[in-house]
């Protein structure tokens, strides 16, 4: 069985599969108060099944997320893309950036060309992103976006969570953000 | 673009296929760690705590290169339990493991099982004379860890926070 796994390039970042070279930087992510909103902290042993389950995600569903790596110095950024567990409303382009990565507009760079994968290679007709209410460093990435709020989710582990419905294909075709300003 | 491939083999015995996970296995899986059964091998788990384990196992194949077969009685199709190579942050070393569903057991379904997972990962993955981490109170499990030949190295050990035992198999020149 072999995945192909594109690898994205943006302007700042390398978009490629997680790899075990991700595990020390998954680990320092989920032992950082970052990890608050998307599921709490988490013991080595966890992270390691996490990055596997990432790595599976791909290898299950035909897309994940990719570990970002930020070009002017190779280091791993944090983890974005396309996230579809059991339990999920509908398929999500999620974020995490990990510490000393905020800030940059790394976050709004990555998930642009995820959304841009899904639409123009998955054929995908829409998608979500979940945001905790606290979280408003990623809300302001889903407004960057474009998406708007689409109701509430209520996941049975993280308990209730913003939809944010993103532009559509032809939202974005029809002139995206601009439209809509 | 880069293939990730996953290097899952198919192993063929005489009444069961060893596979690679698969999404359909979701249900019987969600089903199982639910049970009381589950509690002596990482559960009790939630649906989400079951995708969890089917898709990392995945994740695992890739990242080592080896990993856990999902088990077909050919007579019936049927999908009934997991064996193979388990290693991960807070094992000592890989672990050769196995689990029946109910309804599977008393047919040593599980003996060829992990008897055939042992030999392949003896022959091609380097893993010869491993361990397996047993519950206490896993007696079924004790039971066939002694079929196969292994003996307990370590009574009490633990494993994530677990009490568990330690148990050595033969390499695989002396296993029967």
């Amino acid at each position: 069985m072999t995945t192909t796994i594109p690898t994205l390039e943006t302007q700042r970042l390398i978009m490629r599969t997680p790899m075990l070279e991700d595990f020390e930087p998954l680990c320092a992510f989920y032992a950082s108060s970052r990890a608050e909103f998307v599921g709490g902290q988490m013991e080595p042993e966890q992270v390691w099944r996490h990055l596997a389950l990432e790595i599976g995600h791909w290898q299950m569903l035909g897309y994940g997320r990719w570990t970002l790596v930020e070009k002017d110095s190779g280091k791993a950024a944090g983890i974005i893309g396309l996230w579809n567990p059991e339990g999920w409303p509908e398929p999500e382009i999620g974020w995490d950036l990990f510490e000393g990565f905020g800030g940059k507009g790394y976050a709004t760079e990555a998930a642009t060309a995820a959304r841009s994968h899904a639409y123009d290679s998955l054929g995908w007709k829409t998608a979500i992103s979940l945001v905790a209410p606290e979280n408003h460093a990623s809300r302001a990435v889903a407004q960057r976006m474009g998406a708007s709020r689409d109701g509430d989710f209520n996941h049975v582990r993280m308990g209730t969570l913003e939809i944010w419905r993103h532009l559509s294909p032809d939202d974005l075709a029809a002139g995206g953000m601009e439209a809509y300003a | 673009m880069s293939a990730m491939t996953l290097p899952i083999p198919v192993i063929e015995t005489e009444r069961l296929t060893l596979r690679a996970p698969q999404l359909d296995d979701l249900k019987p899986m969600a089903a199982f760690f639910e049970t009381t059964r589950s509690h002596m091998v990482g559960g009790p788990r939630d649906a989400a705590g079951s995708y969890t384990s089917l898709v990392s196992r995945l994740g695992h194949w890739v990242l080592n290169g080896y990993g856990l077969w999902h088990i077909d009685d050919k007579a019936t199709g049927d999908f009934i339990g997991w064996t193979g190579m388990i290693f991960a942050p807070g094992w000592m070393e890989p672990e050769l493991g196995w689990t029946l569903f109910e309804g599977a057991e008393g047919k040593g379904f599980a003996y060829e099982a992990a008897t055939a997972a042992r030999r392949y990962a003896a022959r091609h993955f380097g893993l010869d004379g491993v361990i397996s981490y047993i519950a206490p109170a896993n007696s079924r499990s004790q039971a066939l860890a002694e079929r196969l030949g292994a003996q307990i190295e370590i009574a009490e050990a633990e494993l994530l926070g677990k009490a568990c035992q330690v148990w050595r198999h033969p390499k695989l020149e002396q296993a029967a």
